[in-house]
């Protein structure tokens, strides 16, 4: 019996060893590649986008819910500025203490369970659960994007999203 | 690292074989040629967890962790020097339908000493944590990003070479039956110095590293009854806890479930522990926190069997 408990660590080495049990559905919607997907700006109307405009434009905002029984409430917003293009948080802003969370501009409706590196874009680890902050986000990642999520990474739990609405 | 870990792994296994396994020595210390050894069971399961912000959580998905654990002691000199060996031979880690992770867990072991003897005990010890178990589990080449999270999200150790100090404090009364009862206290704290606690980004990279320390403390009452049969037992309660001095953003960054700089709980246990035949016992417990931080907020059920000479 001793023996056999001293043997176990040697068995089984040292590295941790994974076994996935998602079902073969969901490990389709995976995608391999998990780089941020370039983004196609083959036809769209960038002739609407004063790009020369020196000030901060809003150009889109919203407000936060909890998703999945989180807390999140407050504004959001996307401005477009002399650097690129960032989302903000106003100070109004608050949502749960989660493990590892992170903020994704996607758009999808939902997250899910899973992140989808074609639609969901990071934009890194969220910074705090309250108030002012801001997110730049990689050039022409905004287009067609308009949903912002704080999603627990490590659990994959939508923790507040906030759907922003174009400002004419 | 890889290297450096599997030379630690196979030096634990090496230690198991020169020291009869594990537990907290605490203020009793073992005379030379003593020996103390248990291996237990523990489960705990929930679809909760204590944030980074002391709140609960829902999880994605149910959480299980089972883990195999042994733990001894044995007496070096009288009084002066009992060492402990503690180690999760195997972790397991689940989320319930989407992965689950297996390893060895941390190894720690401890240098007790008797600073007082009478009329109450007072020991002080110094234990080191080393880290066998694997804080960055990967999914395997060629996994896709969602099952790299998962495999991350389950690790089996700290990754992190830690040390606390201890100090022990202990006494018994009522044993020559001048009281109805027979009973110990046991008062402990100590100072855990953990070191760099991280996160690494899914290609393996650590964006994130700080420095924590923790408090630890644990007080513990135990009763025996004098009826016949039921003297065989100890009736235990306890709470105990680590108090850990990450900041919030630190821990929010490191949590895994009972793992990283964060982890901080106020627990309170209860356990019977009994005598099978001469120095062969058995246990069972149960522990479950009532304040805490990255841990999973359910209970810890606990069985093991003793053996001590």
């Amino acid at each position: 019996m001793k023996k056999l408990i001293i043997l176990i660590p040697l068995l089984l080495g040292c590295d941790a060893r994974f076994l996935d049990q998602r079902s073969a559905e969901e490990r389709a919607r995976s995608v391999l590649d998990f780089a941020m997907a370039p983004v196609d700006l083959a036809g769209v109307d960038l002739a609407g986008l004063d790009l020369a405009e020196p000030a901060d434009k809003l150009l889109a905002q919203g407000s936060f819910m909890g998703r999945a029984g989180h807390a999140g409430s407050g504004d959001g917003m996307l401005y477009r500025t002399k650097a690129g293009v960032e989302v903000r948080f106003a100070a109004n802003f608050s949502t749960s203490g989660v493990p590892g969370p992170a903020v994704f501009l996607t758009s999808r409706d939902s997250m899910g369970g899973s992140i989808d590196s074609q639609a969901d874009i990071s934009l890194g680890t969220l910074k705090s659960t309250t108030g002012v902050q801001t997110y730049p986000v990689p050039q022409g990642a905004d287009v067609g994007r308009r949903n912002v999520f704080v999603y627990c990474q490590p659990f994959r739990v939508e923790v507040s999203k906030a759907t922003l609405v174009n400002v004419p | 690292m890889k290297l450096m870990r599997t030379r630690l792994c196979a030096l634990s296994a090496l230690l198991l074989t020169l020291a009869p396994a594990v537990a907290s020595a605490g203020p009793w210390t073992r005379d030379a040629g003593h020996a103390f050894f248990s291996v237990s069971y523990g489960r705990i399961a929930s679809s909760f967890i204590f944030g980074p912000d002391f709140t609960v959580q829902p999880l994605g998905a149910r959480y299980e962790q089972h883990a195999l654990q042994v733990y001894g002691e044995v007496g070096l000199i009288d009084r002066w020097l009992t060492l402990t060996v503690e180690q999760q031979l195997l972790r397991y880690g689940r989320l319930l339908g989407q992965g689950d992770t297996y390893g060895v867990g941390d190894l720690r072991m401890g240098f007790w000493t008797g600073l007082v003897t009478k009329p109450v005990r007072l020991t002080a010890a110094f234990i080191a944590g080393v880290p066998i178990g694997d804080p960055s589990p990967t999914a395997g080449k060629g996994a896709d990003p969602d099952a790299e999270l998962i495999a991350r999200s389950l690790p089996t150790g700290d990754g992190e070479a830690d040390f606390e100090l201890r100090l022990s404090f202990g006494y018994s009364f009522g044993k020559k039956r001048r009281w109805p009862l027979e009973h110990y206290i046991v008062a402990e704290a100590g100072y855990w110095f953990r070191t760099q606690g991280h996160s690494r980004d899914l290609s393996g990279k650590v964006v994130y590293s700080q420095f924590a320390d923790d408090f630890t403390y644990k007080a513990e009452l135990g009763t025996k009854f004098p009826w016949r049969f039921i003297e065989r037992f100890w009736f235990i309660v306890r709470l105990a806890g680590i108090e850990s001095f990450a900041d919030g953003v630190s821990a929010q960054n490191t949590c895994a479930t009972g793992l990283g700089n964060g982890v901080t709980y106020t627990a309170y246990g209860f356990e019977l522990a009994g005598r099978i035949y001469k120095g062969l016992g058995a246990n069972i417990g149960i522990d479950e926190a009532t304040r805490a931080r990255c841990v999973a907020a359910g209970a810890n059920f606990k069985i093991g069997l003793t053996l001590q000479f």
